[in-house]
């Protein structure tokens, strides 16, 4: 796997840089490390910056390593898109949402423009053993567990994948079955629900990886949060599909609220 | 017709309230309106009757502005609870899980934790008269007068003053139970929109809806259930559900707006706005600064208030003794 590394002075950075070593080392290929600077005079330092990381992660210690001038955004996918690279992986601040709307957000710049799948690390994790795969029901999903079972093969890791059903009765009489059922007993009961895990995980099945379906109830963000850290995953992977016209404009974009906020690394696929 | 018809009734009846509301109810203060409004709307089993009754009471000066600002605020306290109401007949009935009372505690909770902070920003509308520019009379009141004077004078002299003021409460519930009847039966079919169930719809978008269907429904609860045929099985999103009951909240006050237009106390509109402002304010700030946090809150006092019988019955005791205890203070 051609990882990319984008890097700069933060706390997060380093994260992200930790992270990565452990990929690079559970899945052979190579690294390249990036860092964006703002102005050219800045461009040593930017040298400087990659040689003391290579140095300070030995999973890392053969990287490229590469130096652009410009936007960090802008320049992380011009670099993502240039068809050297499978994975991105950088850092994340945690951002309240006024922060997002006042300063934007680099990480999901990035995901919005990266054309291929970008890992984004709040706190890093020193192994690969679980994997959490969400979906929200669409046929999306099947890349999302692909994507995952490539990793988790390689890794030797398992996968679990959920879904949140949030959907509550619109009055008493609803006839509302499964709405508090385990996700056992919509697979054995045929729910568009279970079809849809059942399917997911034969998907899994043929990578050669143990997935297990999960189907919890609430709020959509807030059981992904709550699963990802009942179960101490060690990267979490959700869609970034985005839509155009008139469904983009009216559709919650959830996966921006769990890259902002969950700190787990989180895989984002397109 | 027969809504300016209750309301002439209720204004030449007015007189006879004000001493039950000082003096027998001792409605004082704005905490006494707030309890007054919300008792008001149980008894009527609807928001709308007590909100005008408010305003046929500031009409005669029976209240302040303030007070009447209160009391339309706890008429729609009052009104959710009709749809609690409904569903706990279920529950005790045997037939149904508790879970079916969902809707019901949800759109309480959300009215209640959304009126509550406008309530502060509604006193300052008030005070500072931000407001007081806006003055709509409907014109052709005069007309309609000079039609129903005569019989209204006729029933003023032959009947007591309460007894007037009762036979418009009562002609004003007709008016109501009329004006559901003849509005258009909303059945949408879902071309597109059908996805209602399965996709989660940006915050804003669904209060935007639920401020767009009520303003032909005027009512939450029929709001509420338009969503049915909208979506499979009658299953709706959490997430979609609440900022759309956001939305019913504001423009549920349409027809309590247009009742004091038709009264001559330009007091009347404004005291509306300024509860329509309000709500507006609140559910905006919310929406755009805490939306996730709300949503995360809510959600647990809705899990907490269903997960036991028990704790549903503390919920409608809060519920029915909190009015009773404003109206004592």
């Amino acid at each position: 796997m051609r990882l990319l590394i984008a890097i700069d002075l933060s706390p997060e950075s380093s994260e992200a840089v930790r992270f990565a070593g452990v990929l690079h080392a559970l899945l052979p290929g190579t690294a390249t490390l990036l860092a964006v600077v703002h102005h050219e005079q800045e461009r040593s330092q930017g040298r400087e910056m990659l040689a003391s990381i290579g140095s300070a992660v030995p999973d890392l210690g053969d990287a490229q390593q590469r130096v652009r001038v410009g936007k960090t955004a802008d320049e992380i996918v011009a670099e993502a898109g240039n068809g050297e690279h499978d994975l991105v992986i950088l850092g994340q601040r945690g951002q309240s949402r006024l922060a997002q709307m006042l300063i934007g957000n680099t990480a999901i710049q990035v995901m919005a423009g990266s054309p291929v799948p970008v890992i984004v690390v709040h706190d890093s994790r020193s192994a690969l053993r679980h994997l959490l795969v969400c979906t929200s029901g669409s046929d999306y999903a099947r890349s999302n567990v692909e994507q995952a079972s490539r990793i988790a093969a390689r890794a030797g890791a398992d996968l679990r994948i959920l879904h949140v059903m949030s959907q509550i009765d619109v009055t008493p009489s609803s006839p509302a079955p499964g709405l508090d059922k385990p996700a056992s007993w919509h697979v054995a009961n045929g729910t568009p629900e279970g079809e849809h895990l059942a399917g997911l995980c034969r998907i899994a099945e043929e990578h050669g990886v143990h997935a297990e379906p999960v189907i919890r109830y609430g709020l959509v963000v807030d059981e992904i949060f709550a699963e990802a850290r009942s179960n101490d995953y060690d990267l979490v992977v959700v869609g970034a599909h985005h839509r155009h016209g008139l469904a983009g404009f009216l559709l919650d974009d959830v996966t921006k609220t769990v890259i902002s906020h969950l700190r787990r690394p989180v895989l984002i696929v397109r | 017709m027969v809504f300016i018809f209750a309301l002439q009734l209720m204004q030449a009846g007015a007189g006879a309230i004000e001493p039950l509301v000082r003096t027998t109810l001792e409605v004082s203060n704005a905490a006494n309106a707030l309890g007054f409004g919300w008792i008001l709307a149980y008894v009527l089993l609807s928001g709308s009757p007590a909100a005008a009754i408010a305003l046929a009471l500031l009409e005669e000066g029976a209240l302040s502005s303030i007070e009447t600002y209160m009391m339309i605020a706890g008429s729609r306290l009052g009104a959710s609870l009709f749809v609690l109401l409904v569903g706990s007949y279920y529950v005790w009935r045997g037939s149904e899980r508790l879970r079916g009372l969902t809707i019901g505690v949800l759109s309480l909770v959300v009215v209640a934790t959304i009126q509550i902070p406008a309530l502060g920003v509604g006193y300052l509308i008030l005070r500072t008269g931000v407001l007081d520019g806006f003055s709509y009379r409907f014109t052709a009141l005069d007309t309609i007068d000079r039609i129903s004077r005569p019989v209204i004078d006729r029933i003023d002299g032959a009947l007591p003053e309460e007894a007037v003021f009762i036979l418009g409460v009562l002609t004003i519930l007709l008016a109501f139970r009329l004006l559901d009847y003849s509005l258009p039966q909303f059945r949408a079919e879902g071309d597109g929109i059908d996805t209602l169930p399965t996709m989660l719809y940006r915050g804003w978008v669904m209060f935007l809806l639920g401020m767009a269907v009520t303003l032909v429904t005027l009512s939450v609860s029929v709001s509420l259930g338009i969503l049915v045929p909208l979506s499979a099985k009658g299953l709706i999103r959490r997430e979609n559900l609440i900022p759309y009951i956001m939305g019913c909240n504001i423009t549920t006050y349409i027809d309590t707006l247009v009742i004091a237009m038709l009264f001559d106390d330009p007091a009347g509109p404004v005291t509306v706005l300024a509860a329509m402002v309000s709500n507006l304010a609140v559910s905006a700030a919310v929406l755009m600064f805490w939306s996730s946090g709300y949503q995360s809150r809510i959600n647990q006092a809705v899990d907490w208030t269903l997960e036991s019988r028990r704790h549903l019955l503390l919920f409608a005791t809060l519920m029915l003794g909190i009015p009773l205890i404003l109206l004592v203070i």
